[in-house]
């Protein structure tokens, strides 16, 4: 069976550390989007990610409304929509509960993953309509979902939205991990205290057809630890399969990757294993370095977010420093301090979520 | 343990059973969910009332990926696991999205499970299920293991990916011969069930007497005829005037 190739061939994102222009600024300065919250939780110092005071629907409706500007469509009515999201309406639920003191106001229709669907859908009207919720793979496995469905000719045109708003459901529940660091993150450093729970809303439009600035998505992956409900298999296996599918559905060779962006949440138990995984497979070591520790970890809009700075690193070639980086843990990775003007030709993307849920993605210059 | 696990408990070990009597259990097979997120009301409760942070365990059990996190614990998957959300048509969805990696040949064999609890209070579920009032709600957790190969099969399955409009759907059951059966999903308004049941020449497969409304249920209906008929059937699903529509046939 003949495949298509898949591009992605406009794109949006807003994070706490701006639109993808502001938020490749900051990355490239080190500059992070992260403030110390003492209020969330009263008493206890976190590191969170908001672009508040802007509603969040209404952001979701103008990033959209900006990807099908910078399109060469008329309007979605024949793209397929695929929102990857772990938290859906809950911020909107929490919202009422707080301001009512009840449940009874809450609409369970908009309290579901689906609201973003239904909320672009009823602003865009796409042909149809998914959403998958994996926690922090959420919206990595909504771009394989899509790049699948286009490879084999069922769609001309995904659009893929990741969506996660800051929530306290979210923050009590990383809080009640210990992973919550009160700092702005630092991952793949020796001495690091955690992750940033933040909120993202990325908006990729996957197409068959080359366009002018086009990256092509070459590759998708993904396996199952199963070895811990969180945390990964401490040899990496599943971060290594993870990627070794990626690279082989892209059909390259491992050496090929010239940057890693990592999925580096900034916890002990993920960075040290990602960094096992990519110390074992790339033996040639590519730069690798994780945007979270700038827009913190937006969980099921990740995917998506990264995605954006993935298809930017490979039009700047020009890869981003790891923030707040002073000594790495594992030395045996290539972290770059500074941004680094290289030839790229190739991204691989990696996200990974709570029951050894594994998603890489692969992405290239279009030559 | 909380119920919604517990479904898929007492279903993977009845799986396991049944995949090592007749298949194996393939360590690459995927996993696929199709489900909902819910926030276990005594997360909530804990959150929101009494100001306290949730349990760890209770957090984690209140993600989506969870329970494909036990399932491919439980029979030693490594394959990737998904968990699918679609109101109105998750299961469609999840098996349109294996038919696809499938025929694509990205996997051999797919594991595709819905699971879905009752949850209280019952007309709030109902307003947001769509149903009407006097559908009795249920509970359930359906699996299927899907493969590209036919030899071993109990039957094949076909998802017609796009929905399917009135007219195109009325000629397509005017067209089904007697042997064939006909199943409607349980939103489906009873006059066009009544519409459809006049012009065909073919007998409808109840399996609605069986169970209650979750929305999973086709799951349900698959796995009832695949164990109690054979021949052909045609499965109507309806939300919000809208079909879809799978087609099983039972080998043997």
């Amino acid at each position: 069976m003949s495949k298509s190739r898949v591009y992605v061939n406009a794109y949006e994102s807003l994070s706490c550390a701006g639109n993808t222009a502001q938020l490749m600024d900051a990355a490239y300065a080190a500059r992070s989007g992260i403030t110390i919250n003492t209020s969330y939780m009263p008493g206890i110092p976190v590191g969170l990610g908001s672009f508040a005071p802007d509603d969040f629907f209404s952001s979701l409706n103008e990033i959209v409304r900006q990807v099908l500007d910078r399109s060469d469509l008329d309007n979605f009515h024949d793209t397929l929509l695929i929102v990857g999201s772990s938290v859906g309406g809950i911020a909107q639920s929490e919202e009422i509960f707080f301001r009512d003191r009840s449940y009874k106001n809450i609409d369970p229709a908009r309290h579901a993953i689906s609201v973003i669907s239904d909320t672009l859908n009823k602003a865009f009207r796409f042909k149809d309509s998914r959403s998958i919720s994996t926690a922090c793979t959420s919206s990595a496995n909504a771009m394989m979902m899509a790049q699948r469905l286009l490879e084999l000719g069922a769609y001309e045109n995904v659009l893929v939205v990741g969506a996660d708003a800051l929530c306290y459901t979210t923050v009590c529940g990383f809080h009640a991990l210990g992973v919550l660091s009160p700092e702005v993150c630092t991952p793949f450093q020796k001495e690091r205290l955690g992750m940033n729970v933040a909120e993202g809303i990325a908006a990729l439009l996957l197409q068959t057809s080359l366009k002018e600035g086009s990256v092509e998505l070459c590759g998708s992956g993904g396996s199952s630890d199963a070895f811990h409900i969180t945390n990964p298999d401490p040899e990496a296996r599943g971060a290594i399969a993870s990627m070794r599918n990626a690279l082989e559905n892209a059909g390259i060779k491992a050496d090929e990757i010239g940057y890693v962006n990592a999925h580096g949440t900034g916890t002990q138990a993920n960075d040290a294993v990602e960094s096992l995984a990519v110390q074992t497979l790339f033996k040639h070591m590519p730069y690798i370095s994780s945007t979270k520790a700038i827009t913190g970890h937006t969980l099921g809009a990740a995917g998506a977010l990264e995605a954006v700075v993935s298809c930017e690193v490979l039009k700047r070639q020009k890869i981003p420093p790891q923030s707040g980086l002073e000594i790495a843990e594992n030395g045996e990775i290539n972290l770059p301090y500074s941004t680094v003007e290289t030839q790229v030709d190739y991204v691989i993307s990696n996200s990974f979520a709570f029951g050894g849920n594994n998603t890489s993605l692969v992405f290239g210059a279009v030559k | 343990m909380h119920l919604l696990m517990m479904g898929a408990v007492i279903s993977r070990h009845c799986l396991r059973h049944k995949a090592e009597k007749f298949s194996g259990v393939l360590t690459d097979t995927y996993n696929w969910l199709c489900w909902e997120r819910i926030i276990l009301p005594e997360v909530r409760d804990q959150q929101y009332i009494d100001h306290q942070p949730p349990r760890p365990v209770d957090f984690i059990n209140s993600l989506s990926n969870t329970a494909g996190f036990y399932v491919g614990q439980h029979l030693g998957l490594n394959g990737k696991n998904l968990f699918l959300y679609h109101h109105g048509f998750p299961v469609q969805m999840a098996l349109i999205l294996a038919q696809n990696d499938l025929k694509l040949k990205k996997q051999r064999q797919i594991l595709v499970g819905g699971v879905d609890e009752l949850l209280e209070p019952v007309g709030y579920t109902k307003k947001f299920l769509g149903i009407c009032s006097d559908l009795q709600l249920g509970e359930g957790s359906n699996w299927l293991t899907l493969r590209n190969e036919k030899e071993g099969a109990l039957a094949s399955i076909d998802i017609m990916p796009e929905e399917i409009g009135f007219k195109e759907l009325f000629a397509l059951v005017e067209g089904l011969d007697s042997k064939s059966r006909l199943a409607f999903g349980m939103r489906m308004p009873p006059e066009d069930v009544a519409v459809f049941m006049e012009h065909t020449v073919c007998a409808r497969f109840d399996y609605e007497s069986h169970c209650g409304y979750y929305e999973t249920v086709p799951l349900y209906a698959i796995n009832r005829f695949i164990e109690h008929e054979k021949g052909s059937l045609l499965f109507i699903d309806y939300f919000e005037k809208r079909y879809r529509v799978m087609t099983l046939s039972v080998f043997g």
